[in-house]
């Protein structure tokens, strides 16, 4: 996919790659995006035994 | 409006619930206790690879009947009991629900009890289908298939009556395991049986093959996987005293874990007679995997933010921060040894054998002991008798898993490259198989100081906690708590309006997947969607044989004499160190030529084992491989290489098999066997009179073979010795036919 972005300029392969690193981005957006805080919080309702958050 | 879900409002009204963790600690001993047994076996078997002698000339101790006892013993055994062990607590807890039905917990503990103990007596009988990590015989099946029902049933049915309405990601990746293991053991045990202990595998050749690998890979992955990855975000938190670094990448983690892996198995049959596409789809799914599996560890390791301190003094802790690092370098390893290149020279190598233990010993067996470690204790409301006598154990367990690796690392590479090497005027470099043998011996020595290194930690480990037990201040009690119950939910639309009102993408999807959390149903569904949508795209093809299997005119089913040869090939265990598939490289088209092959690529084809129930292909060569075996020697050579292997080929360190010698054929069963062939759904087109009599025949062409044997054997005395009636007659009618069919043919 690389070679054929870089070499032949492909523009199914670049496609291709767009969506690639475009889905990695999403993932890493959306894992990071979950605020600290908000994530204590939501752990602290999960039943992790005697209602504690861990 | 945020995206953190409310707190479910409650009755005042509270119900006592006690927890059974009675089977939590039955499940701990057995996991333990079948651990030293599963690895005494095989250190044995360590040995065995280097001292032939140890094989002590007696059939059920013989390498290739224990093998898969080792095998099975590890992995359902040790690591099975430690999974039902870690899920027994955690699901009530998660649940604040006891377990459903007290009766099919107790059924289940001692039912596969019982089917690990029926293994351990079939298995070195030489009772097996000879699948790869589903050597257990149809009756077997059927029972695991029971049992596992069984604790399936009673964890669904806990999950209908619980306390919190939340699925915890732990009981995701239980879910996923319940419905994928059952999924694959019922899928690939499919059979028709000849008798209570015999059946032929419902697929041939290729179709088998491509289902055993789609199993065999999967197993790994919905066994050794997903429950460990499941105990990880319930027990590593808990010993971390810390919240799991991320729920939003729990959810990717599970969902695209359990969605690729499925569709990997292919990987295990590169180069092989497997169709192209199957290859590529294994090869593209294996190197996705990278990702979600790399994610599962990122979000274990990172659990331990602020607390990285704590595992210096707390063994528990270390044994799981290795483990989930165990974990990351198989998951590296595994996609690495997926790519076509890299499988021409690891593939039946080695190298496999230590990338499987790396993820058994390194993955799944730390977390075991972690379990134990941190679940003896809680359970017995004390300490830990030793936390030094842990940390011993968790470095002992540590450096033997390196030395293992490493050991069969050089090993394996060093047969890849042997195997494959030509000299500057394009002949094998290493002809001699032995020679590829005898370099790797020493690293057969070194990889059984490791395997007695990490057996010792398991005793380490079970003193410290029978020491535990023994010291505690009173005997372990149930747990009672008081749980509010649960208020009737919301309308359905009314959730999913609340989730359609967050303010940003990101939170829509954590409340509209926090809606999948709480409807179990829904959760089920969609772990059976994930996981089905690969095993359909690559085993429905497989299903239409004339689509992917060329038919060749001159492939004949065995004879009913080379068919009882062959059962004794697969009660022996053969394909344990020798391979029948030529692989499509050009350095074993030259190595396994074929003595009838008059040119052209010897290469096995996928027609050319329509007629093979099971496949016999193998994973592992520390023999040659031996597809083009037929004809290749004489019968005499196989007369007397099956007595004493190194006889015929010095140095070899093949077991010697001398009750063929004395074990009479068993003719009786094969009109069982040729009616089952011959019947529906197998169509096997053998002869009207050969369905009805095919012992006359069997014993005519031993008759034959025992007279060219006569003719070829020149020691008088030895001669006297042959009787057609003899296993090993059958043995040589099977040996002499292998894939000797094709060259008299049309070469496709």
């Amino acid at each position: 996919m690389i070679r054929e972005v870089f070499t032949n300029a492909n523009p199914l392969a670049l496609i291709a790659m767009f969506g690639f690193v475009s889905l990695f981005g999403l993932i890493i957006w959306y894992v990071v995006s979950d605020r600290r805080k908000h994530h204590l919080q939501r752990m602290e309702h999960l039943p992790l035994e005697d209602d504690h958050h861990v | 409006m945020t995206d953190v879900p409310m707190p479910v409002p409650r009755e005042a009204a509270l119900d006592i619930v006690t927890y059974d963790d009675r089977p939590v600690l039955w499940f701990i001993w057995a996991s333990l206790v079948f651990g030293v047994i599963g690895m005494l076996v095989g250190v044995l078997l360590a040995l065995q690879l280097a001292v032939p002698a140890l094989n002590f000339d007696l059939p059920w101790t013989t390498y290739g009947r224990l093998r898969p006892l080792h095998t099975n013993a590890v992995v359902f055994a040790f690591a099975g009991n430690a999974i039902f062990a870690g899920f027994y607590y955690a699901t009530q807890r998660l649940l604040k629900a006891r377990m459903w039905s007290d009766a099919l917990t107790r059924f289940h503990f001692w039912g596969w009890q019982a089917i690990i103990l029926s293994a351990a007596i079939t298995l070195p009988l030489g009772l097996t289908s000879s699948k790869e990590y589903a050597e257990l015989i149809w009756p077997i099946d059927v029972a695991i298939a029971v049992v596992w029902v069984a604790w399936t049933v009673n964890t669904v049915a806990t999950i209908m009556v619980r306390r919190e309405r939340h699925l915890y990601v732990a009981l995701w990746f239980l879910l996923a395991t319940q419905i994928g293991v059952a999924m694959l053991h019922v899928v690939n045990s499919l059979a028709i049986p000849t008798g209570p202990l015999h059946a032929y595998s419902v697929f041939s050749g290729v179709q088998d093959a491509l289902v055993q690998w789609w199993y065999g890979h999967n197993a790994v992955a919905f066994l050794l996987t997903t429950p460990f990855l499941g105990l990880m975000y319930y027990y590593l938190p808990k010993a971390a005293e810390r919240p799991v670094y991320s729920y939003r990448l729990s959810i990717i983690h599970f969902w695209s874990l359990i969605f690729l892996y499925i569709w990997s198995g292919p990987h295990h049959l590169l180069n092989q007679a497997t169709p192209e596409w199957a290859q590529t789809l294994g090869v593209t799914f294996s190197i996705m995997l990278l990702a979600p599996s790399w994610g599962g560890m990122i979000n274990g390791l990172l659990t331990l933010r602020g607390a990285w301190d704590r595992v210096r003094q707390d063994p528990v802790l270390k044994f799981w921060v290795a483990a989930v690092t165990f974990y990351g370098m198989a998951t590296f390893e595994g996609p690495l040894l997926s790519l076509r290149s890299v499988n021409a020279l690891s593939h039946n190598s080695e190298w496999t054998i230590g990338h499987v233990h790396g993820g058994a010993l390194g993955w799944n067996g730390l977390v075991a002991f972690a379990l134990a470690y941190w679940l003896i204790p809680k359970l017995y409301k004390t300490k830990l008798h030793s936390t030094g006598l842990a940390n011993l154990h968790f470095w002992t367990a540590t450096a033997s898993i390196f030395l293992y690796m490493i050991a069969l690392w050089i090993a394996g590479i060093a047969q890849g490259l042997m195997t494959l090497q030509f000299n500057d005027e394009a002949h094998l470099m290493y002809p001699v198989w032995m020679e590829i043998v005898n370099t790797t011996i020493p690293f057969y020595w070194l990889r059984t100081f490791a395997g007695v290194l990490y057996l010792g930690g398991i005793f380490l480990c079970i003193w410290n906690v029978a020491m535990t037990i023994r010291r505690a201040p009173a005997p372990m009690e149930a747990v009672t708590v008081s749980v509010p119950r649960l208020t009737p939910d919301l309308e359905v639309g009314t959730h999913i309006d609340q989730a359609i009102d967050q303010p940003t993408a990101p939170a829509r999807l954590n409340a509209l997947h926090a809606l999948v959390e709480r409807w179990p149903t829904l959760m089920i569904v969609g772990i059976t969607i994930a996981l089905a949508i690969g095993g359909l795209c690559e085993i429905i093809p497989q299903l239409i044989q004339g689509a992917v299997t060329p038919k060749i005119a001159a492939i004949k089913p065995y004879t009913p004499l080379e068919l009882a040869g062959r059962d004794i090939y697969i009660r022996e265990g053969c394909v344990g160190c020798h391979t029948q598939m030529v692989r499509t490289l050009r350095a074993e088209t030259e190595r396994y030529r074929g003595a009838e092959y008059a040119g052209g690529a010897s290469y096995t084809r996928a027609g050319e084992m329509i007629y093979d129930r099971p496949f016999l292909w193998g994973s592992k060569r520390t023999g040659p491989d031996l597809w083009r075996l037929g004809g290749k020697y004489n019968h005499f050579w196989h007369w007397a290489h099956m007595e004493k292997p190194q006889s015929q080929s010095t140095g070899s360190t093949m077991p010697a098999y001398p009750w063929l010698y004395r074990w009479e054929t068993d003719y009786a069963s094969l009109p069982a066997k040729i009616g089952v062939l011959a019947g529906m759904p197998l169509y096997t087109p053998y002869s009207r009179a050969e369905v009805e009599d095919p012992v006359t025949p069997a014993k005519a062409q031993a008759r034959q073979v025992a007279d060219e044997l006569r003719a070829q054997n020149p020691d008088e005395q030895d001669r006297a010795r042959i009787d057609p009636d003899r296993e090993i007659i059958a043995l040589i009618a099977y040996m002499q036919r292998l894939g000797t069919d094709l060259p008299k043919g049309v070469t496709p």
